[in-house]
């Protein structure tokens, strides 16, 4: 079966493994003759960014609607294929794929929907504390960065994610 | 040798077990303990340099149990193929298929 499939990823600032697997799967599934667009964004993008201007994208791009809007409904994907969706991109990647009736498979290159620091450790020992639970653990212990507003942003949109996956929106 | 100080995986430690290699490395990756298992395949160490050349020069002394641990790390990299990732990709589209509703749909599709 062929299909038409939207890959979208927020590129790293230092490319790393996963910027890797996203160009590798997307061209192993276009030699295998599927039609592929790719939606990317790009780390690059936050040294333009004013803080508050970053983490009200974090929270949720309305420039991530407006482009896989665009971008649906010229290429009308099957499927959108989802790896890194933070910081740019966003949970309202989820909420516009529902609105468009495109379903979502994601690739899960960390923990973040469970952990807003990503890695499930937290001072190099194992930390569950968030998972199953509203993760503001992670804003009091600083986890992303250190840093209690990034936590902050970090730890809403995990929640975030799970609402919209949940379709609780 | 793979001295991270955070990694939720660290896919370079299948890359050697896949060469059929002992892998050292720190409990801070998400493949210590599970891919790599302390004293089987490779050691799992605090990032101490003294330790871990005391480790290095072990398992260089050593061919026999080199051996021994690469052929362990070959034996637990199998079920991370090719294969096991395409099958995950395929399962996942085909559930995401199957749940998709036509109620809320805003752009018109061809059938």
């Amino acid at each position: 079966m062929r299909m038409k499939i939207l890959v979208a990823h927020n590129r790293y600032r230092y490319r790393g493994g996963e910027d890797t697997v996203v160009d590798a799967e997307v061209d192993l599934l276009r030699r295998n003759g599927h039609e592929v667009l790719v939606y990317l964004r790009d780390n690059e993008e936050l040294t333009r960014m004013k803080n508050h201007q970053a983490a009200l994208q974090t929270l949720w791009s309305h420039k991530a609607v407006s482009d896989v809007t665009t971008l649906s409904e010229k290429f009308r994907p099957e499927l959108i294929h989802s790896h890194n969706t933070f910081p740019l991109i966003s949970p309202s990647l989820y909420s516009v794929a529902t609105r468009l009736n495109v379903p979502v498979i994601q690739t899960l290159h960390n923990f973040r929907l469970i952990c807003p620091q990503a890695t499930l450790l937290r001072n190099g020992v194992q930390c569950e504390d968030c998972v199953g639970n509203l993760p503001w653990r992670a804003i009091v212990h600083r986890c992303y960065r250190n840093s209690l507003s990034q936590s902050a942003v970090a730890s809403f949109v995990s929640y975030q994610s799970r609402c919209v996956g949940s379709g609780c929106q | 040798m793979f001295p991270t100080k955070a990694d939720v995986w660290g896919v370079v430690a299948n890359e050697a077990c896949a060469a059929g290699l002992p892998v050292l490395i720190t409990p801070y990756a998400g493949a210590a303990g599970e891919l790599v298992i302390d004293g089987k395949n490779g050691f799992i160490r605090e990032l101490d340099a003294d330790s871990w050349a005391d480790c290095a020069i072990r398992l260089l002394q050593n061919e026999r149990r080199r051996e021994a641990f690469g052929q362990h790390s070959q034996l637990l990299v199998k079920p991370y193929d090719f294969d096991a990732a395409a099958r995950g990709i395929i399962d996942a589209t085909l559930l995401a298929c199957s749940h998709r509703s036509n109620d809320h749909a805003e752009v018109s599709r061809p059938v």
